[in-house]
């Protein structure tokens, strides 16, 4: 089992999490986060119009999905399509290993938990 | 708790009625019982005695009345207008205390107005002393009435409604001969009583995310008695910029200050005073470190809206009655908020790269405000020019702000205080004597020694209510500091919090 953990700008979530989806995740947690990166953040204005000064952050959401070993590189697939402009800031997708997986009604575990 | 409570109130309330059951039996505060029940004794207001010996009230102008009731209305409501604007423009930490802030002191002010207020700001001068204070004749609305107007009895065909209006006048010695003579004299101490709310109120925006409630109460009560009732008599109630003190040579024409709705009254007094207030306080906690902008900036926009439509009570109502000033003074602040607003976005555009919303709003109530003083003096191209001026020099006052880094955190400084003075000096500049059917008001730009004169009285008139509001906010503040358990400021956790959880244990936004 694989944990997907991927970072986006938060006008991408919709689609990546549609794309994530038909690519066959059973499910996905979404947060939203403040993040500096290698993006450009945006200028916001201050002091009634009078100056103006780089945002402290750029609107990112995380989006967290469990899935089989197998199905990584689909998954990584989908992401990439759905994310993908070019330009720095675009996010990241990080793969980490789980230990265990356990569906609280069902108390299965692992594979047949999702 | 809760006995004491009933047993204050059953109290309380029975030696009331006992109190009024007197007063109508016993004549009791210059009340006649009869026919002429309604009679106060004032001999300040218009009464007249009928063929049965009945005290009467002259006549009064229902449209004149109707209207002054709306526009005191329409003033009243830029109080929640400034909350919106305020609200919006603060952190959302801070925005239920902006709020709670002003419809508190709109009820302080509006109970401190019946109480001394209107009688320390319009009462009659009978001596020296009512150069700077009214007299205490109206003290808790006494002799104030809510029939008869102000001014002394004569024919109604010699009022100066009877030279424009359409309709035939009365032809009877029962019309007040004098200005506000048109609307029972309750209803002018109601209209300048929405005056004396909101000065107070636009003071808030200095102190905001620091000051406690409790201190903010009280200053606001010392503030007014010390500060907005003074300057407004000196002004308004004949007190010694009406009076002719300052004439400068009484063979010319001008003598008074010319502040038609409260240039230097309400705009110089609230902004040089929250610009004392801003630098006693001190800054807030993270100020130039961290982003302080406006949370929610729909609402001041929205805010920045019922100001504007509020202002329609405030300059035209200023008139106290119906007539061709009255229609002037609506078009000249429309032209003057909407040349602000245009300015101040077109200096944020080029100065910035981008047409800032926030700075459009501000234009807007840097438009207002300037023309203020100037509303019943200027023609249109003179609205259009302190239009101009205020986008421009508001503009200015903002960023000079930013850089000395004194955290006037909404701005009420650059806006009011240098708009109301900005407007106060260029109405002696602009005053045009084709408004007034008198030929009253004659600026600068005519060339004429009267226009210079008049020059020199707005410049000495605007920098005395300059002077005078910063020493006293001043004195103050730094009293109540001393005195203050523990400071008129917030602790540096409660102001972490934000005073919205610190202060009053409600928040503005709550998402469980």
């Amino acid at each position: 089992m694989k944990q997907i953990t991927t970072i986006v700008h938060i006008d991408k979530m919709s689609q990546v999490v549609i794309a994530v989806r038909e690519a066959g995740a059973k499910g996905v947690s979404v947060t939203e986060v403040n993040g500096q990166g290698s993006g450009e953040r945006p200028m916001i204005r201050g002091g009634r119009g009078t100056t103006q000064y780089r945002a402290e952050f750029n609107k990112m959401v995380s989006i967290m999905t469990i899935v089989e070993d197998s199905q990584v590189p689909v998954i990584v697939d989908a992401i990439n399509g759905s994310a993908y402009t070019g330009k720095a800031g675009d996010g990241i997708i990080v793969v980490t290993n789980v230990d265990e997986i356990i569906n609280i009604a069902s108390k299965n575990a692992g594979s047949k938990a999702l | 708790m809760l006995a004491i409570i009933a047993t204050f109130t059953i109290v309380s309330s029975t030696a009331m009625t006992q109190a009024y059951a007197q007063s109508i039996s016993d004549g009791m505060d210059g009340y006649v019982k009869g026919t002429s029940g309604i009679y106060t004794g004032n001999p300040h207001e218009c009464w007249y005695q009928d063929e049965d010996g009945n005290m009467m009230p002259c006549r009064i102008d229902t449209g004149d009345t109707a209207w002054m009731l709306a526009a005191s209305s329409l003033v009243l409501l830029m109080s929640p207008g400034v909350a919106v604007f305020y609200g919006g423009l603060t952190r959302s930490k801070g925005s239920v205390s902006v709020f709670g802030m002003t419809l508190v002191i709109m009820g302080v002010a509006a109970v401190q107005w019946l109480s001394f207020g209107y009688t320390l700001a319009f009462g009659p001068n009978y001596d020296e002393g009512n150069m700077f204070y009214g007299s205490m004749d109206y003290l808790g609305f006494n002799g104030v009435s809510h029939y008869a107007p102000l001014g002394s009895p004569g024919s109604c065909m010699d009022t100066w409604s009877a030279a424009y209006q359409m309709n035939q006048m009365v032809d009877a010695d029962q019309c007040s001969q004098d200005w506000p003579g048109t609307i029972p004299h309750m209803l002018f101490a109601a209209f300048q009583g929405t005056f004396a709310i909101i000065t107070p109120i636009l003071i808030i925006g200095a102190v905001v995310d620091r000051m406690k409630f409790s201190a903010i109460i009280i200053f606001v009560i010392v503030w007014s008695t010390f500060v907005y009732y003074p300057v407004a008599h000196w002004i308004w109630g004949g007190g010694f910029m009406a009076d002719g003190t300052l004439d400068l040579d009484p063979s010319l024409s001008p003598s008074f200050v010319l502040d038609f709705a409260g240039g230097a009254v309400v705009h110089i007094t609230c902004g040089f005073a929250a610009l004392a207030a801003a630098l006693v306080l001190g800054r807030r906690l993270g100020f130039g470190k961290v982003p302080m902008e406006p949370h929610n900036v729909p609402m001041v926009v929205l805010g920045a809206g019922i100001l504007w439509f509020g202002w329609f009570g405030f300059n035209p109502g200023s008139e106290v009655m119906v007539d061709g000033i009255t229609v002037s003074a609506w078009m000249i602040t429309n032209i003057s908020a909407g040349m602000g607003t245009v300015t101040w976005v077109l200096l944020s555009w080029a100065h910035t790269g981008k047409p800032s919303i926030v700075g459009a709003a501000t234009g807007t109530i840097a438009g207002l405000g300037t023309i203020t003083p100037a509303s019943g003096w200027v023609g249109p191209m003179g609205a259009l020019i302190i239009g101009i001026a205020a986008g421009s020099i508001c503009y200015a006052a903002v960023a000079f702000k930013n850089a000395k880094k004194w955290d006037d955190a909404l701005d009420v400084w650059g806006v009011h205080g240098m708009g109301g003075l900005t407007g106060t000096i260029l109405v002696g500049t602009l005053a045009s004597p084709h408004i007034w059917d008198t030929g009253d008001g004659i600026g600068a730009w005519t060339g004429t020694a009267e226009g210079m004169e008049q020059q020199g009285i707005q410049i000495i008139g605007a920098l005395t209510v300059v002077g005078y509001t910063l020493a006293v906010t001043f004195g103050i503040l730094k009293v109540m500091d001393l005195i203050w358990p523990g400071g008129i400021r917030v602790t540096p956790r409660e102001e972490e919090i934000g005073l919205d959880l610190a202060q009053h244990g409600e928040r503005a936004y709550v998402n469980e």
